[in-house]
């Protein structure tokens, strides 16, 4: 998977602006949510809501051109704020969700790809996004740092300790 | 099959499930300002008046509830006071100058600040393609290390060291020199530090080394070293999952290294808490790390904020240091940065707070943020006593502030614009 990079089509209005990068970058974000929250329907609220959002702010888009890493944080904070409802939510119930695949999920992915998945989404946020962003969707450090609103620094760090405990919580998972 | 491979693997095949989606579904009555124009138009002639009048009635109860409810809430809690600049009084107890790394989107500067007056008396930016990875400084106020790294190739980073000298007086800003350091490629990330007399600098660097392992290295060099001659002394520790060491710095004299390691209650898939402070003399002989050092603290046992109820007596340091008495260790808090925040009702916001180093037990509170103010506290800078601390507070919903406390009393220093945030680890400001 690599990070969609084309310009935008010119000479449309805002509806058929946001439609025609709808049409071309929605897939691969709902990917990417897919990846940050476990299941399709909340990836494609959350990507729905950023490209509500940039429809919205669309006048106040200094560069058009950067509507797709607006698109990209956006997503990226929608995950965040699931994260956090579920988190609130988990808080209050007596049993400990269990990481639930979907039933799709549970039929087609083999069962290595399902652990792999399961500890990707134990990693705290910071670490998924960068682990995602570089080493899913190949971006440099430089675009990942911009997506995630951080630093180099924290990219190159954040990757490494993402990959440091998935690989430490995949050998548990094999351990046990 | 590396873990990258794996992960590739894993989340390209649950990628591929994501076939179809539904169509978006953009509202028809958002009102930019062209469709405002237009629709006013549409409206004029005989519901003219009904046409303005119902929206300013709208408008007009609508600003009475909003001043309503500011007044109420004006009323039911106290204003939120700015903090104070720092004054003269404390300015003089905390180093004149300090380093700090700024970003601008993908521009890098390093720039030194005279914190009297806010000026920037160095600025520049980072040579060629290198990334600035940190800074630290020395105790003479005058001297600061930069690190930074460039990928040589696919494979292969290359770290370069310099150290840049101040020279306050008209004419020359500062100098420049590089010193020579072996074995760095590939490490993750890299630290150096001058020595109180300026002798040695000590290089820590960590690196994968295994699929679950990361292994810091320590190397000590003499500080005008230019040619690659080698290390004095190198020093090596393994983990699993995290940093086996963290918050180097050297103490008192050019022959004591401190560092805090993770608190060996803390297991599982969160990070963990650097609570315990160990002393390294850089005259012992190279080889295992955690054999060749002491530990000199054992902090309060961490709890996360996302595993139980809130205790003051159970922090989680997101970066602890020792008074250079020896006396006293400050302890920044970490919270809702890399974990959730889920205390019930945000029971309360990141904090500096101090420990005598002989009994461990909670002293004092140096200062506390409002609840749910959340984030990494990175102390950077203590006097003799830790009566006097400078902090970094990259807050996870603020921007990165700088801030003193002296006296029980929190006041603000100048920071440049953008400076590179986000990391909670101290290494991009140093004092």
């Amino acid at each position: 998977m690599k990070p969609p990079t084309e310009a935008l089509p010119q000479g449309l209005d805002v509806t058929q602006q946001v439609t025609a990068l709808y049409q071309t970058h929605s897939l691969g974000l709902v990917k990417l949510a897919v990846l940050m929250v476990g299941d399709q329907p909340t990836a494609e609220d959350i990507v729905q809501e950023a490209f509500l959002g940039l429809y919205r702010r669309w006048r106040a888009l200094r560069d058009a051109d950067r509507a797709l890493g607006y698109l990209r944080s956006s997503v990226l904070n929608g995950c965040r704020a699931i994260h956090r409802t579920r988190y609130r939510r988990q808080a209050i119930v007596l049993d400990p969700p269990t990481d639930m695949a979907s039933a799709e999920e549970e039929a087609v992915l083999a069962e290595a790809h399902r652990e792999v998945l399961a500890a990707l989404r134990q990693l705290p946020d910071r670490q998924r996004e960068a682990v995602v962003l570089r080493h899913i969707l190949d971006m440099t450090e430089a675009q990942a740092a911009e997506t995630m609103g951080v630093s180099q620094g924290t990219v190159k760090s954040a990757t490494s300790r993402g990959l440091a405990n998935l690989a430490r919580l995949l050998n548990q998972k094999g351990a046990r | 099959m590396s873990i990258e491979d794996r992960v590739r693997a894993a989340t390209r095949a649950r990628a591929d499930l994501v076939r179809d989606i539904r169509p978006l579904t953009l509202p028809g009555d958002l009102l930019f300002s062209d469709d405002r124009a237009e629709r006013a138009g549409r409206l004029r002639g005989a519901r003219q008046v009904r046409a303005w009048v119902i929206p300013l009635a709208v408008a007009a109860v609508v600003v009475a509830l909003a001043l309503t409810l500011v007044a109420v809430r004006h009323a039911a809690a106290p204003p939120q006071e700015p903090v104070p600049a720092a004054p003269s009084a404390v300015l003089a107890k905390i180093p004149r100058y300090y380093a700090v790394i700024t970003q601008d989107h993908s521009t890098q500067d390093f720039t030194i600040v005279d914190d009297r007056t806010g000026a920037k008396v160095v600025d520049f930016a980072a040579p060629g393609n290198d990334t600035l990875d940190s800074v630290s400084a020395s105790a003479d106020d005058r001297t600061f290390i930069l690190t930074s790294s460039t990928k040589v190739n696919q494979d292969t980073t290359r770290w370069t060291v310099r150290k840049i000298r101040l020279f306050p007086h008209p004419g020359l800003a500062f100098n420049e020199a590089a010193i020579a350091v072996q074995d760095t490629d590939n490490a993750v990330h890299l630290n150096a530090f001058l020595s109180p007399g300026g002798r040695e600098v000590a290089v820590e660097f960590d690196r994968l080394t295994g699929p679950t392992t990361v292994t810091t290295t320590i190397q000590t060099y003499h500080a005008t070293q230019s040619s690659s001659s080698g290390p004095l002394r190198t020093w090596t520790a393994s983990a699993h999952g995290a940093a086996p060491i963290g918050d180097l710095s050297w103490h008192g004299n050019d022959q004591t290294l401190v560092f805090s390691t993770p608190d060996a209650a803390v297991s599982g898939d969160r990070p963990p808490a650097y609570n315990r402070e160990r002393a390294l003399t850089t005259t012992a002989p190279s080889g295992d790390l955690m054999a060749a050092s002491r530990v000199i603290f054992s902090g309060p046992s961490s709890l996360h904020a996302f595993s139980g109820p809130y205790s003051p007596d159970a922090v989680s340091c997101a970066a602890l240091h020792i008074t250079p008495d020896g006396q006293t260790a400050i302890c920044g808090t970490r919270t809702g940065v890399d974990v959730p925040d889920a205390r019930p009702g945000c029971t309360a916001g990141a904090s500096l707070v101090a420990y005598p180093v002989r009994s461990g037990q909670r002293e004092r509170v140096l200062f506390a943020y409002p609840p749910c103010e959340t984030g990494n506290v990175v102390p950077l800078w203590t006097d003799t006593t830790g009566s006097t601390v400078v902090s970094e507070f990259p807050g996870k919903s603020t921007r990165t502030v700088l801030r003193v406390v002296s006296g029980g009393k929190l006041y603000s220093l100048p920071l440049p614009a953008s400076p590179r945030d986000g990391t909670g680890d101290g290494n991009g400001i140093a004092f």
